[in-house]
Order: C-alpha cells, then structure tokens, then sequence
C-alpha cells in the first residue's frame, strides 16, 4: 500500500479493542522495535540523548491511531528509556538530575507531538470529507441535469416551438443555462478529482493547431460574441501530452478571456515553437490583471477583486488549468500591461522530438 | 431503400431520460421501444429486432459494455453508447467492442439523431453494397477509389486514399486511431499515432476549405476521428 494514503487514511472505527488495543499493542510493539535498533546502533555509535529517537514511533502512531494510543505509546518510551538507556541502566531510576529533566521534557514533548498530530489529522478528515460532499452532491446533480438538457433541445425543435419566436428562445434559455451549470459541476468534479485522486495523464502525440481548432470549436457558444485568430508559425512540430486534458485548459483559458473582455474585441491564440518548447499564447483585449491577479493566478478560488463581483465564476478554472498542464510537464503564466490593457496567458509545453521514421510515413 | 419507419431500442434505468429520448425519436418518424436494464434489453433486441440500439453504459443489472459484447454475437444491429466524459479509454474499448458510435452525456437531441442516422446509413449501405458515399461536397467511390470534391477529381496517394477511405466506409461515425493505425500501417503500429496525425493533416490539405478549420474531417479528441455527414451535428462543450 502506498505510505502517504497508509497515513492519511482514517483511524479505524467499531469496538474498542479496534480503536485502543490494537493501536496499542502495535505501539508497544513499535517501541520494542525502536529499543533494539537503539541497543544495536549504540555498539557502533555514540548517541548523546537516545530518548529523542522515541519520538518517532509516537509520532508515527499519532498520526495513524489518534491520541490515546500515542499517550500510552509516550509513557512506553519514557519507561523504555529509563530502563535500557539511562544509568542505572535495567532500572527506573534516573541516576542524576539531568537525565530526570530530559525524561519530563521528553514526555511533554510526547505529549504535545501525539496531540499536534491527531489535531492535524482530524483537520485532515473534515477536508477528506468536504471532497467526498462535493463529489457525490456534483455526480447527483448531473443527473437531471442530462434530462433538462436533453428534453430543452427536444422541445426546442419540436414543429410548434420552432416557428414561434418567444417560446423557441425559451427553449434554448432553458438549454443555455443547464449547459452553463454542467460546466459548474464538471468544474467541481475536476477539481475534486485533481486533489483525491490526482491527474494521470496519457501521452498521446498532438498537432497544436488541430487541437487549438478543436478547443474553439467546442466552446463556440462561449466564444460567439469575440473574434478569435489563430496564428501558427511554420515551425511548430507535433508534441506529445494529454489530448483531453489540454483541451480542458486552454479552453478554461479561452473562456476566461472572453468572460473577462467585451464583446466583439478580438482574442488571438499564438501557436510558436521556442527551442525545446511548443507555446501557445492566448491575448485578450479586456479587463487585464493587477500585480496581484498575476501572481495569484492559478490559486485555488482565488478571484480578482475588482471583477469577482460583477462576473460569476468560482475561482477553480484556471487552478484546475494549471493542474492538468503542470501533470503533463507543461506551464502557464499570465501577463498584462495592467488594468483594462488585455492579458495574455501563455502555456508552455515541453516539446518530444517526433520519430524520425518519415520514411512509414510518406507514401508514393 | 427503408420504406418502413426504422426502430430504435432504448436502454437505459433513468426513466427520465427514456422519456426525453422517446419524445425525440417520436418525433424524428422512429418506432420507440425501450427497456429498463441490461437483460430486459437484450430480450427486446432477440424479439423484435431493432434497426438501432441506444445503450446507457451505467446498467442497474448488467455493464453497458457486457449488453453490447453479448448482443454482438450474434446480431451487427447499429449501436450508439452513452457515455460520460472523462473516460476516453473506455469510449475507445466499446468502439473496438463493437459500438458504432457514442454521446456524452449531457447531450443535445440533434447531435444523437445525427450519430444515430449515420450509424443507420452505414448499416443498410453495407447491405445495399452502394460504393458511392456522398457528403455534401465531397463524394468517394469506394469501388473505383476516386475522390471528388465539389466536382473536380483529386489526387490522393494511395495512404491517404485508405485514410479516408476508412472515415467514408463510417461516414458520421467515429473511427478509433488504432482501427485506422492498423488498417493502414498493419498491426504493431498502435504507438505510432504520429503518423496519423501527419496524414490527417496532408488529407485536410485537400479536402477542406480551409485546412485550419477542418468541417469534413473532425478530431474527436483521445479517440480518433470521424467524417462529417452534412447534419452530423458537432460536439460543443456543454
């Protein structure tokens, strides 16, 4: 089992013998371990305050059983300790005063990490469960999202809709806006996965311009009222990353950039190739970017203030843009001269060197 | 050519979206029989063959993909999968399983009767044995391999001949890159997608308008590409 989900996973639930014996027999346990790798590395080493190496089997257990086990796990060191490794050695006195200090600092300190430790871990289980919410609630709602949608643009082509003006613009009112809230949703569930599960991106090889062209086309309802060029330098050559996962984070970043721009100014997409990097480039004519906006683009939630109030959105867009570039071993960054100047948004992706073997290639 | 209204199967456990579909493909001249689960589905496939099946891959009973593997044993009925996105391998899975096309949920009524159209034309096509596939202004035979666009006859190399030979043969349906890969390079050339993406470029450069914004021949990302029919209804982000 993987260390990182080992440790984070929650303590176990049920009887008591599940939540305190168990831990607890496995702490002494623990303890036991620590005592003989001590006793053995002592023959080579001169270790000053053997004590501190207790440490870790009590932090180890606070983090996975929570706080009595690691009580008992710290008061099992400090008796260990006292036994094996301070004079009188195979007694529980402590001979001088100094080491007397050192065992009631020690086990303070116990204390304290066993407590730290299990207060994080619960901080650990609120955010764990917050995802799961998010997750479920989002999976639930799409649904009946599929039924609106899907009976809107029924109705919305039905004989007696279409011919009659107001109740065709209904029709697409009520398709437009199930639409907008999939892409919520499919935002949230991104999101959700991106920290659960993390990305795990395919490598495919991609052509850059058929994939800008293939993002615009599928937000072009989102992009109907800008004027979007593309330009492509002749150098570019083919690159290797995840189609769908690029295309997730250039069209966030397209649809910022008509969100955040008025209508019917122009957003040019830049396609070059600069040394061992395929960049694209997306320019908008609008609101533009503080300082601030600059750096804090790409954190989670963050939303410039300025515009957080009169446009709606929820910060996650360009987060999980850069999540699923950076998994793919590419960048993003974002400049603007300032407010109301237009930002441009760049995504450098490394590029692969494509296979020479044109020779399979070509033909005739 | 079909004088009878042609049929369709419905399967899938939402009843909601059985409603909506029904409505749709009422509405479009289809005959509608629907069904709840996976076995109900077969069943209704064995007793009263349809000339298309819709297939809901998320089953109360049985997996989306073990109805289609189990109806395509015996029967090469027209089958359109819904799907969810974010799941491009399994898309690619039911295509190579069989599957003649897929939407993904949320969809729009149009993009599902123009799959679904597609599938039906390519279906009685191969039974007719017509050579002649007819896309607005492009039209391959098949037979005496040339190609014309908007009239005037075009030279094609004999790899790029096969590539859109292969889209023709599933005019409006998608086409799988490995399916392509290993019809045109031979198997073991799965990892060469490269190459594809070279051909398809070169094709675009004679068969489109403007090559940079391609309406004949579409990617369909992470899963391969497909030829559009005139009302072939491209897939936008919902």
């Amino acid at each position: 089992m993987h260390f990182g989900t080992w440790f984070n996973s929650p303590p176990p639930k049920g009887n008591w013998i599940e939540r305190y014996m168990i831990p607890s027999l496995i702490a002494l346990f623990l303890v036991a371990v620590t005592t003989i790798l001590i006793a053995i590395a002592l023959r080579w080493l001169i270790l000053g305050n053997v004590g501190v190496l207790y440490l870790l089997p009590v932090f180890v257990v606070a983090m996975r059983w929570g706080l009595i086990p690691a009580l008992i796990c710290a008061v099992v060191s400090v008796a260990a300790s006292a036994f094996f490794f301070y004079p009188p050695i195979f007694s529980f006195k402590a001979q001088n005063w100094d080491n007397q200090v050192d065992l009631v600092l020690f086990t303070i300190v116990a204390v304290a990490t066993s407590h730290l430790a299990s207060r994080l871990r619960r901080k650990d289980e609120v955010e764990r469960l917050r995802e799961a919410l998010i997750g479920s609630v989002s999976h639930e709602l799409r649904t009946p999202l599929a039924s609106i949608m899907g009976a809107s643009s029924v109705i919305a082509n039905a004989e007696g809709v279409k011919n009659d003006p107001h109740l065709s613009t209904l029709a697409n009112v009520v398709r437009e806006e199930a639409e907008r809230l999939n892409h919520d949703i499919q935002n949230l569930l991104d999101a959700t996965r991106i920290s659960s599960d993390g990305i795990h991106p395919k490598r495919e090889w991609i052509d850059p311009a058929d994939i800008v062209n293939v993002a615009i086309e599928r937000r072009a309802r989102a992009l109907a009222s800008h004027k979007v060029r593309v330009t492509i330098s002749d150098t570019v050559s083919l690159f290797e990353g995840d189609p769908v996962l690029f295309d997730q984070a250039i069209g966030q970043i397209l649809s910022n950039a008509a969100k955040y721009s008025p209508a019917h100014s122009e957003i040019e997409v830049d396609i070059r190739h600069e040394s061992d990097q395929i960049v694209f480039s997306v320019s908008d004519r609008g609101a533009g970017m503080t300082r601030e906006d600059q750096t804090r683009l790409g954190e989670r939630f963050y939303r410039s203030p300025r515009l957080a109030s009169t446009t709606a959105g929820s910060g996650l867009g360009i987060w999980i843009a850069r999540a699923f570039l950076e998994a793919s071993g590419g960048s993003i960054a974002a400049e603007s001269g300032g407010l109301n100047q237009g930002s441009k948004v760049t995504i450098r992706m490394p590029a692969s060197k494509v296979p020479a073997r044109e020779a399979e290639a070509t033909d005739e | 050519m079909n004088n009878h209204a042609p049929s369709v199967l419905l399967v899938d456990d939402e009843a909601q979206i059985r409603r909506f579909l029904r409505a749709g493909f009422e509405m479009d001249g289809f005959n509608v029989q629907d069904a709840e689960n996976g076995s109900e589905g077969i069943k209704n496939a064995t007793m009263r063959p349809p000339d298309l099946i819709i297939l809901d891959l998320a089953l109360p009973d049985v997996d989306g993909s073990e109805v289609l593997a189990r109806l395509r044993a015996w029967s090469n009925v027209p089958v359109i999968v819904l799907s969810v996105r974010s799941n491009e391998d399994e898309k690619v899975k039911l295509l190579q399983l069989g599957a003649d096309d897929y939407v993904v949920k949320p969809f729009g009524m149009a993009e599902l009767l123009a799959r679904s159209r597609a599938a039906i034309r390519r279906h009685t096509r191969n039974q007719s044995g017509d050579p002649v596939v007819s896309l607005g202004r492009l039209s391959v035979d098949l037979a005496n391999r040339s190609v014309f666009v908007d009239g005037e006859r075009l030279s094609l190399t004999r790899k790029e001949f096969r590539l859109l030979q292969i889209l023709a043969q599933h005019a409006g349906n998608v086409v799988t890159h490995s399916q392509l890969l290993n019809e045109i390079w031979g198997t073991g050339h799965d990892q060469d997608s490269h190459y594809l993406r070279i051909f398809v470029r070169k094709l675009r450069q004679k068969i489109e308008v403007d090559p940079t914004k391609p309406k004949l021949l579409l990617t369909e990302l992470g899963v391969g590409y497909r030829l559009s029919t005139d009302e072939s209804v491209k897939t936008t982000q919902h």
